[in-house]
């Protein structure tokens, strides 16, 4: 599985690659992107099955790298990591095409099960 | 604060220990503490600026560059020696700022709920600014807590939220 992650934390991405590695997904071929323009670039390049993405960025915010990213008619599946937990944002994420919207910090088995879900 | 205006809460300490435990992965030991002065020259602060959507300064994450270079080591499972080398500087590296950045975004998730204005986090920046200071009156809520991280020094944090 190729996952891309799109976070303007260095860290984060650390942590979500962390969290791929423990959760037994099988081979797993990670992108990395710091921004929504770098993602929407990887994600035509990198050819992603999985694509999970910061809410808040510079530049360009998740919600709106998504929305260009569906709109190059990318349907790769797509999910946020992000610690807003406005039930409005997740409704606006799941309305733009987002697939889940997974709150920080999450533990190892969050993860596991909603990647897995996400995957299969 | 508006009168009727339900006031924004603030976590207990088992609510902050049980976010940071997940976040760092790591036993994360938090007590309510007394009031510290932030305005103490010989303690060197780090404060988060969270800002609601019409970029009010709304809320304040401070934290002692102890405590800050502790969360920003544990998350990336940096050596306890980096947290002394802060200390002894008084301010993050780069490493550990960035690191300790992320801690205090994810802790914006305390201070959001349905009853009150959004926010979110701006900036990190040295010492307490004075718009931060400004936080400091009888209409704001303030929590102080002691932070302990298993095989790291820890320190004091203080939330504000309007």
């Amino acid at each position: 599985m190729r996952v891309l992650i799109v976070d303007d934390s260095k860290v984060m991405r650390m942590i979500i690659v962390r969290a791929l590695r423990q959760a037994e997904l099988g081979a797993v071929e990670v992108g990395e992107a710091a921004d929504g323009q770098e993602g929407l670039a990887m994600a035509e390049s990198f050819q992603p099955d999985l694509i999970v993405s910061d809410w808040n960025m510079p530049n360009m915010s998740g919600l709106q790298f998504l929305q260009a990213l569906r709109a190059t008619g990318n349907t790769t599946p797509f999910g946020f990591i992000t610690s807003e937990t406005h039930q409005s944002i997740k409704e606006e994420a799941l309305a733009t095409g987002a697939t889940f919207l997974l709150t920080k910090p999450f533990s190892p088995e969050q993860f596991a099960d909603i990647i897995g879900a996400t995957a299969r | 604060m508006a009168l009727g205006t339900p006031g924004r809460r603030l976590p207990v300490p088992e609510e902050v220990s049980g976010l940071l435990a997940d976040l760092l992965g790591k036993p994360v030991s938090v007590t309510k503490a007394d009031e510290v002065d932030l305005t103490d020259e010989d303690t060197a602060y780090v404060t988060g600026r969270y800002l609601d959507d019409r970029d009010r300064l709304t809320c304040a994450c401070i934290a002692d560059v102890s405590l800050a270079a502790t969360a920003g080591a544990a998350l990336a499972l940096i050596p306890r020696e980096a947290v002394t080398e802060a200390v002894d500087a008084g301010m993050l590296g780069e490493s550990l700022r960035e690191n300790f950045h992320e801690v205090v975004n994810i802790l914006s998730k305390f201070l959001n709920g349905p009853t009150v204005p959004h926010v979110r986090l701006s900036d990190l920046v040295e010492g307490v600014p004075e718009d931060a200071s400004k936080l400091l009156t009888a209409a704001t809520r303030r929590r102080d807590y002691d932070v302990t991280v298993v095989g790291y020094p820890g320190g004091h944090l203080t939330l504000l939220g309007t």
